[in-house]
């Protein structure tokens, strides 16, 4: 047993180096870029988030360092040969609130699959199906995707709210939705979660509480959205807001969200509409124990998949999840294909992403790995989207959509008081 | 069957034979050129094809007529032993001779079999066929000679490919899922390979047509990305994802399993009318076996698809103004009636009303009678009032 310990404390070890040095040798991840970009160019993109004061900070930090600083502008954006030891350095620097937060997940993962599951093994299972989990470091430490902060605040909430500490929870899901509004799914899950219960003084309590964390939350994430500008905003100022990020492609939900049953000008959000009528179904049928919430909060999210366009680092919501709920039910099939079909759903439509427009293989800069041109020629040589990109896209929402009837049934099934 | 040489399908492919193209390189298209060789060492008139047998042009003579039937016959062939399979189905279901009997004429004077297979020529029956074979052999607890058969008809046609999951997941023993992956692998390496061969590019194959089949495509939704998400492919892996999950693991009643792909592949993706062939024989064989009335949704999908083919896709009926349905147009009052059918079919009524709602009566079908077989099969019934009960 103590052995079976070690080497387990040892196998989180060597991970969480190798995603450290992932971290530093991707400093063309598609993210870091964009926001590395947007404040050295001194562009009002996103200039009054809490992501950009941070990357502000680092950065002036970095610069006080006697080290050369060269042009990281031209190496991430032309050319990679630029690259200097200290733009690596300052990749890590960057990253490292990402991976902390990579590793306060894994911390809640272990302590939620122990609460939830019992077992050590199970634990440590569910510990490594996140952690090992290739599209966690791929996403998180090479993407530089900050969806990685709500996903942990995700699941301080949902620790909380299994704790029955509900008001805790509200605040932790509320500072989520505040810094990225995608975790407003979760709270989809934890009010009807909430609301499942008989109604008493105690449900109207908690439930209230909720409502309040997701106005102040969506009332934050505003706030440094319009750059502070909420005190003189109207209501039709307002709505415009949330408009224009619909048509944008830049939604309230998150980046990209894109509804795939568009009804002309009418703007009718089926997506959210489904997925709301299924939290609604879900607050009447779905069963109480501690376990179900996972489930619950798993089937949402496949559904929200399943239904809708999403940007690659919205695949990160899930993970932890996944982890959670296929400690204990061993079948993995599921997540094993859906996984696969999201990678290569990721390399027929993200290529450009993934390879920073060419510039790198993953994130890396094509000039410091082995064959690096030959790698990325022979990877858009396997593009597919010309011939299958119907058949991905749709086989990509169908098992999600069956990954989630899967979890929905089991959970039904087996979780049921 | 002689009397309809003008299907747009059969007069190009006989325009290709008589020079070298590519079509003369597909397994289908040497047999038409042995057929047509054939009948030149017949001593009957032989009129030059090119001025006499074209999509537009049909001079009728003893010869050409003569043509026409020994190229069609194959098919009748196909079709008869189609039937003769199909009443072997039943008689191992347990049924009486006379009902199996009922079922062999169901198939054979099916007059959407006829106005696709005999009439249009079609040659999907091929693969039809050949898919029934596997059902057959399955059902008779003869997997291995089930997935040489399943290869073949993937080799013909591609589309028995989507069927691959639900065979692959009813077998108790990874013997036969193995048998069936190693047929599907050859069956798809085969079709690409006559596909390349004949000097088709599979590529572009794959990229001009859908790949599971010509000018198949599925009602998709338009995704941000450039992409579509095809509603067929979604409900197909959700009935996979079933039978995997639900299905009892019995090689007995396969043509169930099989028939709901077809149903929700169908119901949601825009198909050619011999498509539609692919799934008659187990509509009948399920039509007869269940005591569910099950027939009624037979009639209803296969008179919508008819009306819907016949109506939507006139041009093809009457060879764009040369013909009413596959008969050449060459006397006065077909031409009229061909004039009066077409006015018909773009009237208004037809295209803004009747056609949209027997689209949807036939997808609405599709869907019920799937879901049907599903929770007769399964339980699926009870178990689902039972999970989605309000907690007491």
């Amino acid at each position: 047993m103590a052995g079976a310990h070690r080497g387990f404390t040892v196998s989180v070890a060597s991970i969480i180096l190798f995603k450290l040095i992932l971290a530093a040798l991707t400093p063309l991840g598609y993210d870091y870029v964009l926001y590395m970009s947007a404040m050295l160019e001194n562009v009002n993109f996103g200039s009054w988030s809490p992501w950009m004061f941070m990357t502000r900070s680092v950065y002036g930090l970095w610069l006080s360092l006697p080290i050369d600083h060269g042009n990281l502008l031209r190496a991430m954006h032309l050319d990679p040969t630029l690259l200097l030891p200290s733009h690596y350095l300052l990749a890590a620097l960057v990253k490292t609130p990402l991976l902390v937060s990579d590793l306060a997940s894994t911390f809640l993962i272990y302590k939620l699959a122990t609460r939830l599951g019992g077992a050590d093994t199970v634990a440590r299972r569910a510990t490594m199906l996140w952690l090992a989990n290739p599209f966690t470091t791929l996403l998180v430490e090479m993407w530089g995707s900050i969806d990685i902060i709500p996903v942990t605040l995700g699941l301080v909430s949902i620790m909380f709210m299994i704790q029955g500490r509900v008001h805790r929870s509200a605040a932790a899901i509320a500072a989520g939705i505040a810094l990225k509004i995608s975790p407003i799914i979760t709270w989809l899950a934890l009010i009807s979660w909430v609301l499942s219960r008989k109604l008493s003084k105690t449900v109207m309590t908690d439930a209230f509480s909720l409502a309040v964390a997701s106005v102040l939350g969506v009332t934050g994430y505003f706030y440094w959205l319009s750059q502070g500008r909420l005190v003189n905003l109207t209501v039709q100022d307002f709505l415009s807001l949330f408009e224009s990020f619909y048509a944008s492609s830049y939604t309230p939900v998150t980046q990209t969200f894109a509804e795939n049953f568009p009804f002309s000008d009418a703007y009718l959000w089926t997506t959210v509409m489904i997925v709301i009528a299924f939290y609604m179904l879900a607050a009447e049928i779905w069963p109480r124990a501690n376990r179900a919430l996972i489930s619950l909060a798993l089937s949402g999210v496949l559904l929200m998949y399943a239904l809708t366009d999403l940007f690659p680092p919205a695949f990160l919501w899930a993970i932890p999840l996944v982890a959670l709920w296929h400690s204990k039910n061993g079948k993995l099939a599921y997540p094993v294909v859906f996984y696969v079909l999201l990678a290569i759903f990721l390399q027929t439509f993200y290529f450009a992403e993934l390879t920073s427009t060419g510039l790198s293989f993953l994130f890396i800069p094509r000039t410091i790995i082995p064959m690096g041109n030959q790698l990325v020629a022979a990877a858009e040589s396997l593009l597919l989207r010309q011939y299958l990109s119907l058949q991905i896209r749709s086989a990509l929402s169908g098992v999600a959509f069956a990954y989630a009837a899967c979890v929905a049934w089991t959970s039904l099934r087996k979780d049921r008081d | 069957m002689t009397l309809t040489p003008m299907s747009l399908e059969l007069a190009f492919l006989m325009s290709q034979v008589t020079y070298p193209s590519k079509w003369d390189l597909t397994p289908y298209g040497k047999m038409m050129e042995y057929i047509f060789k054939l009948w030149q060492a017949i001593p009957v008139d032989h009129p030059v094809l090119a001025t006499s047998w074209t999509v537009e042009v049909f001079k009728a003579s003893t010869g050409l007529y003569l043509l026409v039937f020994m190229e069609k016959f194959p098919l009748l062939i196909l079709d008869f032993v189609t039937g003769l399979l199909l009443y072997q189905i039943l008689l191992r279901e347990g049924l009486s001779e006379k009902k199996a009997s009922i079922g062999f004429f169901l198939w054979f004077l099916n007059p959407y079999v006829i106005v696709v297979n005999q009439m249009w020529a079609a040659i999907d029956l091929i693969p039809t066929l050949l898919l029934l074979l596997s059902i057959f052999f399955v059902q008779a607890r003869k997997p291995l000679r089930g997935a040489v058969a399943f290869g073949a008809a993937i080799a013909a046609k591609l589309f028995p490919v989507l069927l691959l999951p639900i065979f692959a997941s009813i077998g108790k023993r990874s013997k036969f899922t193995l048998a069936f992956v190693t047929s599907t692998v050859l069956g798809v390496g085969a079709y690409f390979a006559w596909v390349a061969y004949a000097g088709f590019n599979p590529g572009f194959q794959l990229q001009q047509y859908d790949p599971f089949m010509q000018y198949f495509e599925d009602y998709a939704v338009v995704t941000s990305n450039g992409a579509h998400i095809g509603l067929a492919t979604v409900a197909l892996i959700v009935v996979y994802a079933f039978v995997a999950e639900k299905w009892p693991r019995t090689s007995e009643r396969l043509y169930e399993p099989v028939l709901m792909a077809f149903l929700v592949w169908f119901a949601l993706s825009n198909w050619f009318p011999q498509f539609l062939m692919w799934m008659i024989p187990l509509l009948i064989i399920d039509g007869i076996v269940s005591e569910k009335k099950h027939w009624v949704f037979t009639v209803i999908l296969l008179s919508t698809a008819l009306f819907l083919d016949v109506f939507a896709l006139y041009p093809y009926f009457t060879a764009n103004g040369h013909a009413f349905f596959f008969i050449p147009a060459d006397t006065a009052a077909l031409r009229q009636a061909v004039a009066a059918f077409e006015s018909l079919a773009n009237d208004i009524i037809i295209v803004g009303l009747a056609e949209p709602i027997a689209r949807d009566l036939f997808t609405f079908t599709c869907l019920i009678y799937m879901l049907k077989i599903a929770a007769e099969r399964t339980g699926l019934n009870s178990a689902l009032s039972s999970l989605l009960r309000r907690r007491t």
